[in-house]
C-alpha cells in the first residue's frame, strides 16, 4: 500500500498544506524531485489548481452523500487510487490519496489529525491560524508518521 | 477547594492558548517589528510580574520566612515551577555573588513551537519568554528581594533564567 499525497484544507477552502511522497503518475523526473518531500519548499503551495479540483469534487461528494443518506462520504476508489476524507469537528478537511488497494484509513486519518496537525500546528504559538502551514516540525513529524505507517513503500 | 485531576486538565490547555493569544494581542498597534517585539516584552513582564506576586502569596500561605536568597530560589526552582508546570528546574547555577541561572530544558510554553524556518524559531520564542520572566520577578518581589530577570533561549525547546539581584 502506497500513500501518494495529502492535502489539507482550512475552512475558508484553502489548501493549506500539501505534500506528495510517491506520484501516481508516471512522470519520471517528477518521481526524483518528490523523494525529498521535507526539503522541497514548492510542496506547500505545490499546484493550486489540483488542490481546488479536490477540494471540489470532496465537496460535491460530502453533500450528495448527506442527502442521499445519514452517514457521511469517508472515501471512493477508482482504477488508480482510493481518495481518503476526513474531516473534523472544528473546521480542517484532511484529503489522503492511495494505491486502490489501501484499507480504510479513517483511523489513521483521524490520528494524524489529533497526533500531527493538533499538536504541531495548533499548539503552536508561533503559527498564525488558517495560514499556509510552512512549519518544520509539523513537516517531519507528518512524514515519519505517513512512512512509518504499515505496508508504506 | 479540591481539584480534581480532570479540572487541572482543562485549565491547562485553556490557559496556554490564553497566553498564546495575549502574545499576538500585546503585539498589535505597533509599526516596525522591533517595536512591537520590545513593547509585547514589556506588557506581559508586567503582567507576569503581577500574576507571580499573587501566586507566590498563595504558595508561601503556610511556610515559614525564608532564610536567604539561596532558599528564595530553591523556593522558585522546586515549589514555584512544580505548581505552574508540574514539574521542577532542571538545573540551578549561581556565581554566589547574587547572580543565578535557572535551566528548564524542556520548558511547557515552549514545547510545541515551531517556525517556518528552523533557526529562527529562538528569536520568535523570546516574546513568549516575557511572561515567565515577570512570574519569576513577581514571585521575588513579593517574597522581598528586589532582582531582574532574563531570559535566554539557544535552542526550543530548553529556557534558561538568569536572576540578578540587586
Amino acid at each position: 500500500m502506497t500513500v501518494h499525497s495529502i492535502h489539507i484544507f482550512n475552512k475558508k477552502c484553502e489548501c493549506i498544506y500539501f505534500t506528495e511522497w510517491n506520484s501516481a503518475k508516471a512522470d519520471a523526473s517528477k518521481k526524483e524531485k518528490l523523494l525529498e518531500p521535507a526539503a522541497e519548499e514548492k510542496d506547500v503551495d505545490g499546484d493550486p489548481e489540483t488542490a481546488k479540483l479536490v477540494y471540489g469534487v470532496v465537496f460535491s461528494l460530502r453533500n450528495m452523500a448527506s442527502k442521499l443518506s445519514n452517514q457521511g462520504f469517508s472515501s471512493y476508489k477508482t482504477g488508480t487510487y482510493k481518495l481518503h476524507y476526513f474531516e473534523s469537528p472544528a473546521g480542517p478537511k484532511l484529503v489522503l490519496i492511495t494505491d486502490p488497494n489501501a484499507p480504510n484509513m479513517a483511523d489513521t486519518l483521524q490520528s494524524i489529525y489529533a497526533n500531527v496537525y493538533v499538536e504541531h500546528v495548533v499548539k503552536n504559538a508561533l503559527v498564525k491560524p488558517n495560514t499556509p502551514i510552512r512549519n518544520q516540525l509539523f513537516r517531519t513529524t507528518l512524514d515519519k508518521y505517513v512512512r512509518n505507517l504499515p505496508n508504506f513503500e | 477547594m479540591a481539584e480534581t485531576a480532570q479540572q487541572r486538565f482543562v485549565c491547562d490547555s485553556a490557559m496556554d492558548f490564553l497566553l498564546m493569544e495575549t502574545v499576538s494581542l500585546m503585539q498589535e498597534g505597533f509599526d516596525s517589528i522591533d517595536e512591537e517585539r520590545d513593547a509585547a516584552y514589556a506588557r506581559m513582564e508586567q503582567l507576569g510580574h503581577r500574576v507571580g506576586m499573587g501566586l507566590a502569596e498563595r504558595a508561601t500561605r503556610d511556610r515559614p520566612r525564608f532564610a536567604d536568597n539561596l532558599e528564595v530560589v530553591k523556593f522558585i526552582c522546586k515549589d514555584f515551577w512544580l505548581l505552574l508546570f508540574n514539574k521542577q528546574i532542571d538545573n540551578l547555577k549561581t556565581n554566589h555573588r547574587g547572580v543565578y541561572v535557572l535551566t528548564d530544558s524542556s520548558f511547557k510554553w515552549f514545547s510545541r513551537m515551531s517556525a517556518d524556518v528552523a533557526a529562527e524559531t529562538p528569536q520568535l520564542a523570546l516574546v513568549h519568554s516575557a511572561f515567565p520572566c515577570g512570574l519569576i520577578r513577581g514571585a521575588l518581589s513579593s517574597l522581598g528581594v528586589s532582582s531582574s530577570v532574563v531570559a535566554e533561549v539557544a535552542a526550543v525547546p530548553q529556557c534558561t533564567f538568569q536572576i540578578k539581584f540587586r
